[in-house]
């Protein structure tokens, strides 16, 4: 594996970790920390959990990564960990019934009682941009959870209907019309934005 | 195209995904109920692109890259590697030694089986060979990790779990690849797949077909005499999965029962030979 290669895949980057190149894993990591990240704070609505998570799906790949094939794309595994782990987490949560006091929020990552604490929102927070940016979070965070999932597939990955379709084992069609109410369902709850012409 | 066609197909066509960009196009330029849902659903997108997105820690992405780097390789260390870089040299290897093999192998002997039996010499790089060849016959569902999210205990083993129900041949070789350090590089795998359909090896199958017909029962005689005439202790702890179950099956086959059933019981052990010695098993009882 040419890691000296302009632009291996993710899948010649796997092999090569798997064949003793630390320095294929942080490349790994760099492309998809990001949106993995944010894939897992949406979809768990909790920064700390979403932390957690984060941490437990790359320890999942380390531990896994002998059993992936290449007749699949990284992503689609990847975010095939990632998902079960978070079902599996929310699953916990269920039992639970309310979020932990100490457990972050996702936009704030302060804690509910960091921010019973704090004076007021910072002047940035306050920033228009920034009031829309996290209503669109909580609108986001307000869909099914079968349609966040496609829609955060989507649009944070950009992964292709049918990749999609591998993560959540359903078949195409069904992802697209799950992006298409999840899209509808986010113009009703941001209708007032675009009618105020906030945007 | 409808109007209910084309509104289905909107949001493909914002994302380049539809399958009739003309016929959306069309309807659009005609309908303006279609336009106005195209222009709401544009909207929507570019309000979703707004997504607020955020940072993982840096001292998390530290430790996942320290843990990464603790990791030890199961493949093969670097001085193999290197022996690698003459897949011409396996390959010529390879053949010489199935060469040898054709003429050396007691017939019926390694070849010998009931039904279901895989010969020893075949077991690992005929499949590896397949699998890396792509063979129809190891068509399989895509990769583990896909499998539902099982229910499991609290404390996070769910991905722990064995991909029951996905073991193939190829899940299998590979497994065997790891087993062995690494994989057989594909050309290499070529290139002896391509060399065995050209040699004698090609038609041992078959004649190792015609000698279960013909000669079954004294191939197991051999077979037995040779190993009771060895010293047992150190016979039978350096007997293989495969070789406990050819023994297993060929003391089935000569009537010893209880000799028969300590065999395969151990073949069955093994999970190359489990599901084999467990069917003879199964016949073993049946007798």
């Amino acid at each position: 594996m040419g890691l000296g290669l302009s632009d291996p895949s993710d899948e010649a980057l796997l092999a090569a970790y798997r064949s003793g190149e630390s320095r294929a894993f942080e490349i790994l990591l760099g492309r998809y920390r990001g949106p993995l990240f944010n894939f897992l704070l949406r979809s768990s609505r909790d920064r700390g959990r979403a932390e957690e998570l984060y941490q437990d799906v790359w320890m999942k790949v380390i531990e896994r990564c002998d059993d992936f094939r290449g007749d699949a794309k990284f992503s689609t595994w990847l975010y095939a960990i990632a998902r079960n782990l978070a079902i599996d987490h929310r699953r916990k949560m269920k039992f639970r019934g309310h979020a932990p006091l100490d457990a972050t929020q996702p936009r704030t990552g302060q804690s509910i009682g960091e921010r019973l604490g704090n004076p007021g929102p910072s002047t940035e927070q306050l920033a228009i941009g920034g009031l829309i940016r996290a209503r669109i979070g909580d609108a986001v965070e307000e869909l099914p959870e079968e349609q966040r999932e496609v829609f955060l597939l989507r649009q944070l990955q950009g992964l292709a209907f049918n990749e999609i379709a591998e993560v959540v084992g359903v078949p195409a069609n069904t992802v697209k019309s799950r992006m298409r109410y999840a899209l509808e369902r986010l113009q009703g709850l941001l209708s007032d934005l675009e009618e105020s012409d906030e945007l | 195209m409808n109007c209910d066609e084309c509104k289905e197909q909107i949001f493909e066509l914002i994302e380049q995904e539809t399958i009739d960009p003309d016929g959306v196009r069309a309807l659009l330029a005609r309908c303006p109920d279609c336009h106005s849902l195209f222009d709401e659903t544009k909207a929507a997108l570019r309000t979703a692109a707004m997504l607020p997105l955020e940072e993982p820690p840096l001292s998390i992405d530290a430790a996942i890259v320290r843990a990464a780097a603790e990791r030890v390789p199961t493949q093969r260390p670097s001085g193999w590697r290197r022996l690698q870089a003459a897949p011409w040299a396996m390959a010529a290897v390879a053949l010489l030694a199935l060469g040898i093999g054709v003429w050396t192998l007691p017939r019926g002997g390694e070849l010998e089986g009931s039904d279901g039996f895989v010969g020893k010499r075949e077991a690992h790089g005929e499949l590896i060979a397949r699998d890396e060849l792509g063979d129809a016959s190891s068509q399989e569902p895509v990769i583990a990790a896909l499998e539902p999210a099982p229910a499991r205990a609290i404390g996070g083993a769910e991905a722990d779990a064995p991909a029951t129900g996905l073991e193939t041949a190829s899940s299998r070789s590979a497994r065997a690849k790891q087993r062995a350090g690494a994989p057989v590089a594909p050309a290499v795998a070529r290139q002896v797949a391509g060399a065995r359909k050209a040699s004698p090896e090609a038609a041992a199958p078959r004649l190792a077909a015609q000698e279960r017909k013909e000669d079954a029962i004294a191939a197991c005689q051999r077979r037995v005499a040779e190993h009771e005439g060895a010293e047992q202790d150190e016979a039978d702890a350096t007997i293989d999965a495969e070789q406990a179950l050819a023994l297993g099956e060929c003391y089935q086959k000569l009537g010893k029962k209880t000799k028969a059933r300590r065999w395969l019981t151990r073949a069955a052990g093994e999970p190359v030979t489990k599901l084999r010695a467990e069917q003879a098993l199964r016949g073993l009882d049946a007798e």
